[in-house]
């Protein structure tokens, strides 16, 4: 779901880095010292995840994972995406400097998106017990819809205002080729959260309110 | 029993729609040119190696951006397109989720002799072979990437740290 260089308009690529930009700024503040290790940590699974191609049927999939980072870190994940997006343009030639911004919005806004929605189910009660396993493994899959869902919307988005040569098939296109994606994104996340509950359970009351 | 077919058709339909899919996945896309005597030729992959079977390619001039030849890449991501002697020529292939790339059309050297297809031919593995291994993700980048982003978390750890002392 990266966007290639040369396919989105000029005035989105600006309006897009421009937004992108002003929620770095806002992520960094909101990034707290405890919660660099953590944020580290998400930043170089998102980055590495991409590269790691599972086949499915005739093609492959690959894990974003940008909900369950945006549970965990909140408004965090805009610097770590950009981080990360910033490594696999220069490494990797995915995506690329120009719209970067786009880029960003793309997979951190969902993200953020799902902290919001989310957080609640996963935070320990006031007594330090965890949540039921259910709703944790509730919360991990609506992770993965919410950021990969929301990814795909905004990608589309972005897409439409610019306007190009197959951009209207394309949106429908684009959620069908993404439900591998969803489904084992949304596995991932559910097994994460789980098993962050039972042996580290101080992960998840630090997800910040 | 009637009701079991008409209800496994939605079924069957949207997972044959969904292998159809998962063909063009959420990789970069690059793309491999030359301009051999009448015609440009190359071939289009995505970053995993499949093949971008059947998306958009064209063939634009250096200095515009108005295609002189479009058409789509074969089953096997490959694509040839008849073109007036010139250039240079640039190939552009669009696929799907706005995947994109362009590379310049490499002038072949027209060979001696009959055989001047198989020359060609040669040179095109060749050139698909030095593309494919440029574009491999290579552990020792994404190995790189993670010293990067420990060192950028090492840079922020620092800074609270003296930003409390």
């Amino acid at each position: 779901m990266h966007l290639a260089e040369g396919v989105l308009s000029a005035p989105v690529l600006a309006g897009a880095a421009a937004l992108a930009a002003a929620s770095v700024a806002f992520g960094l503040r909101r990034l707290g010292e405890a919660q660099l290790p953590m944020a580290a940590l998400l930043g170089a699974s998102f980055f590495v995840a991409s590269t790691i191609h599972v086949p499915v049927g005739v093609g492959s999939v690959h894990l974003i994972l940008n909900g369950l980072a945006g549970l965990m870190l909140g408004w965090a994940v805009f610097p770590v995406f950009f981080v990360a997006l910033l490594l696999q343009a220069a490494l990797f030639s995915f995506g690329g400097f120009t719209v970067l911004g786009a880029n960003l919005l793309i997979m951190a806004l969902p993200a953020v998106t799902a902290h919001y929605l989310l957080r609640r189910l996963v935070r320990p009660a006031a007594d330090g017990t965890p949540p039921p396993r259910q709703r944790l493994l509730v919360a991990g899959a609506a992770c993965g819809i919410v950021g990969i869902g929301g990814a795909a919307a905004l990608a589309s988005l972005a897409l439409v205002l610019s306007g190009g040569h197959l951009f209207t098939e394309l949106i429908s296109l684009l959620v069908l080729a993404h439900l591998p994606v969803f489904v084992v994104d949304a596995l991932i996340s559910a097994a994460t959260v789980a098993l962050l509950a039972r042996m580290l359970p101080a992960a998840l009351a630090a997800v910040r309110a | 029993m009637t009701l079991l077919p008409s209800a496994l058709l939605p079924l069957a339909t949207a997972a044959a729609l969904l292998l159809a899919a998962t063909t063009a996945q959420a990789h970069g896309l690059a793309v491999v040119a030359q301009h051999e005597a009448d015609a440009v030729t190359g071939l289009a992959r995505y970053t995993d190696q499949t093949p971008a079977a059947g998306i958009y390619v064209a063939v634009t001039p250096e200095d515009s951006d108005t295609p002189l030849a479009e058409g789509t890449t074969g089953a096997d991501g490959r694509f040839r397109l008849p073109i007036p002697p010139g250039g240079p020529y640039w190939a552009v292939v669009e696929g799907e989720e706005g995947h994109r790339a362009e590379t310049l059309a490499v002038q072949l050297p027209a060979a001696a002799g009959g055989n001047g297809e198989a020359t060609a031919e040669a040179l095109r593995l060749v050139r698909e072979d030095i593309a494919r291994l440029e574009q491999q993700i290579r552990l020792r980048d994404i190995i790189g990437g993670i010293g990067y982003i420990v060192g950028i978390a090492g840079i922020a750890a620092w800074f609270a740290a003296r930003r409390r002392g």
